[in-house]
């Protein structure tokens, strides 16, 4: 090492010590300065911790009263003071461990709560902070603080206060309610049932199944009363219900009543009313429970009056009847103000109206201006033509719309079948459009099914009727006829036997006033004239009395045979050698008298004036059938051939010239026996005899 | 002491007039007979005439008014009614009969077919008519 070095190392050396002193003596003055400095901060920290004490004991009085946890921590989180209720919340207690709040933090609310600290160090309070901890003994506890930092007084913060509430309990009741409310709107809401809370008639609350049964949606419903929803024909019995529930005479009531849709149709509802009534007993709000019986009531309307027409279609045979209660039980049904029952008449392809509701009868049922429409016209018609129901939504939009009493809107038209022939047409219509569901057609078509046997044979017994009434005219006319007919007989009669009279006179006359004059020839051609003439009379009285013959009112009178047979057998010429006996007693018979007379008078004549024998023998007998009676007319003359057993019978077949025969005599009888539904026939031996038997029924 | 009847025939046929005038002649009694030839006729008589006649004899079968018309006519009126009427008639219709009766006769005669028989029926009904008390207008 040189001296050079050693100079340097040597004066680097003194520079060193030189420099030491300096700074042990800056540091001297140094330390004096922190000694004094520290003395200060020792000072002043007195005096702080005897402020703080000051103030610790001044809040002690406040807070070691108050219920809630108390809690004061430096601003590192230490707990540096806490009062019983917070010892208490906590589990931790300052005088026995240390106790940092970061410690106590839930987890998941960590980044709650610093954040909630940093706006704390900030603004310097937090109110309203909510989170969880985790406390000694009580597990996680919900926590409520309201906090302020506590500042020195040269305003820096040195801590920080808060009162902590334990709101577990609260939280637990709160979130309880708050499930519970839950629970209560899913039930309420999801209810089958339709809800609504309304506070003197106003709507306030709805639940869905009322919005959408109305179609309304909620915030319409809250906009409408309960009145703007309902029809004016239920407000009287809502009225008196809700009378009663303001003067507090019920709490409850059910009622059935309609509610009118957004749609405007129509909602039938059982509803069922509840007061909530305030402690003084006002009514604050009314929940009404709403249960749709739209259906229900349709389905019961539908059996009632399925009910109803089938019940007084018993017993009934009048078309009018009939279709009367069913337009009644209908319209009561559709709750319309119109409906009318046609009927088909094929023979003149119309359909005339026979019954109806409303405004088309008088009180009495009868049709004020009948319709009578052609089949294929209008909608009528057409459903007569086509056999197939129509429901009109809007009429002014069908041209075939015939306006009756006054024009409406819908119309539903069913037919009424049998064998697939519409014989009825049952008609109803509405004054509002789109009136009537596709539940009414069908309903309808079921009561159409349901009548239309009834209506058939009612049907067929004013057909019936109308040919018996038809054949009584033609009875009538016949009588008519036969009146006239028999009217003009006698006339002609009259007008022939009046020459007959004068030609007689005149005869009898030259006769007379020539007796002298006339030889034997010519007074014998006088009585072959006289003879003609009397023939020509009994002819005319013969076809006079033939014509004659019909039935009358004398028809049906009882005549015993035996007394008048044998009156009759007084009267007739009988010759010397001829007897008639009566073997047998003879019934009591129905018919008339004289007619009966003339059959046994006209065989029995021709009995006597066809016999050749000397002693003419004639017998009357009698036998009694089940059905019928039977008589017999014998003789013993001259017979009759085979050949003309049924030829005599026929009108002017005189088998014989006889100056007494007209050989009308045996039509007479067979016409008479006809008309009592009976049989003549002979038997006959030709020289030998006859016998005429004769049956008349019973 | 049988009385002279004044008779009134409603006839329309001649010959019918011939048989009762010479009927009466046959039977010589002084009857008087007024002839009319149909209803209206006799109504005009009857109203015209002075005096009334004791008896009519009336046929049913006439042209115009006939018969039946006649009588229901005579019976309605108040003078007229009190004049015994016998029909005189070849019909037998029993309607006619009742109708004339009903009406009011005092007699239905049918004509028979022969003259000998008419003048027969003719007598005996003038007898017993000449026998009744009549009211003599």
């Amino acid at each position: 090492m040189s001296q050079e070095n050693v100079d340097i190392l040597q004066r680097a050396l003194q520079r060193e010590k030189a420099a030491r002193k300096v700074a042990e003596k800056i540091l001297e003055e140094k330390s004096l300065q922190l000694y004094q400095t520290a003395q200060e901060l020792k000072e002043a920290n007195h005096k702080l911790e005897h402020l703080l004490d000051e103030k610790t004991s001044q809040l002690q009085g406040i807070f070691e009263n108050i219920n809630d946890a108390y809690l004061v921590m430096d601003l590192n989180g230490n707990v540096i003071k806490m009062n019983d209720a917070a010892i208490e919340l906590f589990g931790y207690d300052i005088e026995k461990e240390k106790v940092n709040v970061v410690a106590l933090i839930y987890n998941e609310d960590y980044m709650y709560a610093m954040q909630s600290f940093n706006e704390l160090k900030s603004k310097g309070a937090f109110t309203n902070y909510t989170a969880r901890v985790n406390t000694k003994n009580k597990g996680i506890r919900w926590i409520h603080i309201n906090a302020s930092v506590v500042f020195d007084k040269d305003k820096n913060p040195i801590a920080a206060q808060g009162i902590v509430r334990d709101i577990t309990e609260a939280k637990r009741t709160a979130k309880l309610i708050e499930d519970q409310r839950q629970e209560l709107d899913v039930i309420v809401q999801n209810s089958s049932f339709g809800v609504v809370l309304t506070q003197n008639g106003q709507i306030l609350r709805t639940n869905e199944t009322i919005q959408k049964a109305l179609g309304f949606s909620k915030e319409e419903l809250l906009e409408r009363t309960i009145k703007d929803v309902s029809l004016k024909e239920d407000y009287p019995l809502s009225k008196e219900y809700i009378a009663k529930m303001d003067a507090g005479e019920i709490d409850n009531f059910v009622i059935d009543k309609r509610y009118r849709k957004k749609d405007n149709s129509i909602l039938w509802a059982k509803t069922n009313v509840n007061a909530v009534r305030d402690k003084t007993g006002v009514i604050k709000y009314q929940v009404a429970i709403i249960e749709d019986i739209t259906q229900e009531r349709e389905r019961s309307l539908i059996i009632n009056m399925i009910n109803e027409v089938a019940k007084s279609l018993l017993g009934k045979v009048d078309i009018y009847d009939i279709a009367l209660e069913i337009t009644n039980s209908i319209a009561t049904y559709l709750n319309t103000e119109d409906c009318v029952i046609y009927i088909v008449d094929q023979e003149k392809e119309t359909v005339e109206q026979i019954a109806a509701y409303g405004e088309k009868v008088t009180n009495d049922g009868a049709i004020i201006n009948k319709m009578s429409i052609p089949i294929g016209k209008g909608i009528v018609g057409t459903v007569a033509k086509t056999g197939k129901p129509e429901l009109i939504a809007n009429t002014d939009l069908d041209k075939r719309y015939v306006t009756d009493t006054i024009k409406r809107h819908s119309e539903l038209v069913v037919p009424i079948l049998s064998d697939n022939k519409v014989i009825g047409i049952i008609d109803s219509e509405h004054s509002q459009k789109n009136y009537f569901t596709q539940k009414h057609l069908e309903t309808l078509q079921n009561v159409a099914g349901l009548v239309s046997m009834q209506l058939k044979s009612a049907i067929n017994l004013r057909e019936r009727q109308k040919a018996e009434n038809q054949n009584k005219i033609l009875v009538k006319e016949l009588e008519k006829n036969n009146n006239e007919l028999q009217e003009y007989a006698h006339i002609v009669s009259h007008d022939l036997k009046s020459p007959l009279r004068s030609i007689e006179a005149l005869t009898s006359w030259i006769k007379e006033d020539n007796k002298e004059k006339l030889d034997e020839a010519s007074l014998k051609n006088f009585s072959l004239i006289e003879m003609t003439l009397e023939k020509m009379e009994q002819l005319i009285s013969d076809i006079l009395k033939y014509s004659s013959i019909g039935s009358n009112d004398q028809d049906s009178q009882m005549v015993d045979l035996t007394p008048t047979i044998q009156d009759l057998i007084q009267v007739l010429y009988v010759p010397e050698h001829i007897t008639i006996t009566i073997l047998r007693k003879l019934p009591t018979v129905k018919g008339d008298k004289t007619k009966l007379q003339q059959v046994f008078q006209n065989l029995i004549s021709n009995a006597i004036k066809f016999n050749d024998k000397e002693k003419g023998i004639i017998t009357i007998d009698y036998e009694e059938k089940k059905s019928y009676h039977q008589f017999s007319v014998s003789d013993n003359g001259i017979g009759i051939e085979k050949k003309y057993h049924d030829k005599i019978f026929k009108i002017f077949n005189s088998l014989k010239q006889s100056k007494d025969s007209s050989g009308i005599g045996l039509s007479i009888v067979k016409k008479i026996i006809d008309l009592y539904q009976g049989d003549i026939w002979i038997e006959s031996e030709i020289h030998k005899g006859t016998t005429f038997f004769f049956t008349l029924k019973k | 002491m049988s009385n002279l009847l004044d008779v009134l025939l409603i006839e329309d046929d001649t010959i019918e007039i011939m048989k009762l005038n010479r009927t009466i002649s046959t039977l010589n009694v002084k009857h008087k007979i007024t002839e009319a030839n149909n209803g209206e006729e006799a109504l005009s008589i009857l109203k015209e005439g002075n005096s009334l006649p004791d008896i009519i004899l009336l046929d049913l079968n006439m042209p115009k008014i006939n018969g039946i018309d006649f009588l229901k006519i005579l019976k309605n009126d108040v003078h007229l009614k009190y004049i015994p009427t016998i029909v005189l008639t070849t019909s037998n219709n029993r309607n006619d009969l009742l109708e004339c009766y009903k009406i009011g006769i005092a007699g239905y005669v049918l004509k028979p077919l022969k003259y000998d028989d008419y003048v027969s029926k003719i007598e005996k009904l003038l007898a017993y008519w000449s026998i009744n008390e009549l009211i003599k207008a």
